[in-house]
């Protein structure tokens, strides 16, 4: 099927259209399955958007060829615009290619001109640029609120102590996302901890160029930080990073015989958790390389002494 | 990047330095360490649009961790000065300021001695290997700079000389 096939919005389609990407399918099914459980746990006309394709990551593409990035990624955000969805990004990444694509192609009407005309020679609708691009945070903290986010934590986390990592993309409009992040965090009742590697990037976009540095000088820091203050879990937004983080886990185990223990956990797993779904539910166990089994357990121990 | 702001992205006509007979370019890129995140994309965006590589070493600024203080990333990219040190040291002449006031480095004249790199304040112009000539920032001949394009956190701003002044010295506490 090309994206000329592209169909219309149907009855089935949702407000919010869930743009994947390419790692939340292929490593992260619990975050996946939480994500949706969350969303309809609060009410949100949520499900995935329909035929998309490579996000597009601009900091590679831009690079190469800006015009050549933004007429790709184009194509995602004239296919949700066809769908008339609001497009949802959970990865940082693809959140930035789609966020800064549009606010480009709304600054400069040539680049929408050229953009237009390739779309065309695709077979495409041409963009009219009214789409909407969300990061799924920003969903939680506008749309719904803390305060109904709060009101549906049945199961505070008390007593599970987690460091987070927010991503240098969630950065994008400065503070905004991750204080969101934070808020929501704080929401589930988990403690969070301070490290100065909190702002460091994951090493992802340094992968390209040098692996050592990016996997020992960024995430190990990183992890042998969670490591050293033995907390329970380590938070994240983005699936981008998360293929660091399941990258860094290898080689470490590999190439210096140090075996991590701190479980890399999704926001909306923590969510889901305090929502009152059981581990169970989102497949928490499973396809991991560190695994959660510590960390169920302690739910589960504090939840009896809680009871 | 301050995604909200409408911003300049090119190099407009050189501004005159008051008090001087010297012109500097009107825009110049700042680094702002509270927001860097080390990610490094800023020197891979400089390689590749240089070099066609993602390898980091061919970029023309640099970032790294400060030895002072960990997660906190410092950076070294060039301001294109009014008084350039890079120029005034270079004994064959090779550095020179183009109409648009970017500090160049010609490469038929450089014998890479790398006196400019003793020269300069924070060390810009590196030697190119393959080459051996120094080499250092364009400003990506006048156009959108690739390193500002890349980041993402916001730590490189793009910004008028006295813009750039004043943010250089709030970081630096007023001084």
């Amino acid at each position: 099927m090309t994206t000329a096939q592209t169909k219309n919005k149907t009855d089935d389609q949702t407000k919010y259209g869930y743009f994947l990407g390419c790692v939340m399918p292929a490593k992260m099914p619990w975050a996946e399955k939480a994500t949706m459980l969350v969303s309809k746990h609060l009410g949100l006309d949520f499900g995935y958007m329909k035929e998309t394709l490579c996000c597009v990551r601009p900091g590679v593409w831009k690079a190469v060829n800006p015009d050549w990035w933004l007429s790709i990624t184009a194509q995602n955000l004239a296919n949700a615009e066809k769908q008339g969805i609001v497009m949802v990004d959970t990865c940082n990444g693809c959140y930035v290619s789609h966020y800064e694509a549009i606010q480009e192609l709304h600054e400069e009407p040539e680049k929408m001109k050229m953009v237009n005309e390739h779309l065309v020679k695709a077979g495409m609708d041409p963009l009219k640029g009214t789409v909407r691009v969300r990061h799924y945070l920003e969903l939680l903290y506008e749309d719904v609120g803390m305060k109904k986010i709060k009101a549906n934590v049945v199961n505070p986390l008390t007593g599970i102590k987690i460091m987070r990592h927010v991503g240098c993309h969630a950065r994008k409009r400065g503070d905004i996302l991750p204080n969101y992040f934070d808020e929501i965090l704080k929401a589930t009742g988990v403690e969070i901890i301070d490290t100065p590697y909190d702002k460091t990037c994951c090493g992802l976009l340094l992968y390209f160029s040098d692996s050592n540095q990016s996997i020992l000088d960024r995430i190990g820091k990183k992890m042998l930080t969670a490591k050293e203050l033995n907390v329970d879990a380590y938070a994240i937004i983005c699936s981008g990073c998360y293929d660091q983080f399941d990258r860094a886990v290898k080689v470490y185990k590999d190439e210096k015989g140090i075996a991590f223990d701190t479980p890399i956990v999704h926001f909306s797993e923590l969510l889901a958790l305090a929502f009152g779904y059981k581990p169970e539910d989102f497949g928490m166990m499973y396809c991991r390389p560190i695994p959660t089994t510590k960390l169920i357990d302690k739910l589960k121990t504090l939840k009896e002494g809680k009871q | 990047m301050t995604s909200e702001a409408k911003i300049q992205k090119n190099l407009g006509k050189p501004i005159p330095v008051p008090g001087t007979e010297e012109k500097v370019s009107d825009l110049v890129i700042v680094h702002d360490p509270n927001k860097c995140t080390g990610c490094g994309q800023c020197m891979i965006g400089c390689a590749y649009k240089h070099y066609k590589t993602f390898d980091r070493k061919f970029g023309l600024l640099y970032v790294n961790e400060s030895p002072d203080r960990k997660g906190f990333y410092v950076n070294a990219n060039c301001q294109h000065c009014v008084y350039p040190m890079c120029l005034a040291s270079c004994p064959k002449e090779a550095i020179f300021k183009d109409e648009q006031s970017i500090v160049r480095i010609s490469p038929m004249l450089c014998v890479g001695c790398g006196t400019c790199n003793q020269a300069c304040p924070i060390a810009i112009p590196r030697l190119d290997e393959e080459r051996k000539i120094y080499v250092k920032c364009d400003f990506c001949d006048g156009e959108y700079p690739m390193c500002f394009q890349m980041c993402s956190p916001g730590a490189l701003q793009l910004l008028p000389r006295k813009e750039a002044f004043e943010l250089v010295k709030k970081l630096r506490g007023g001084k």
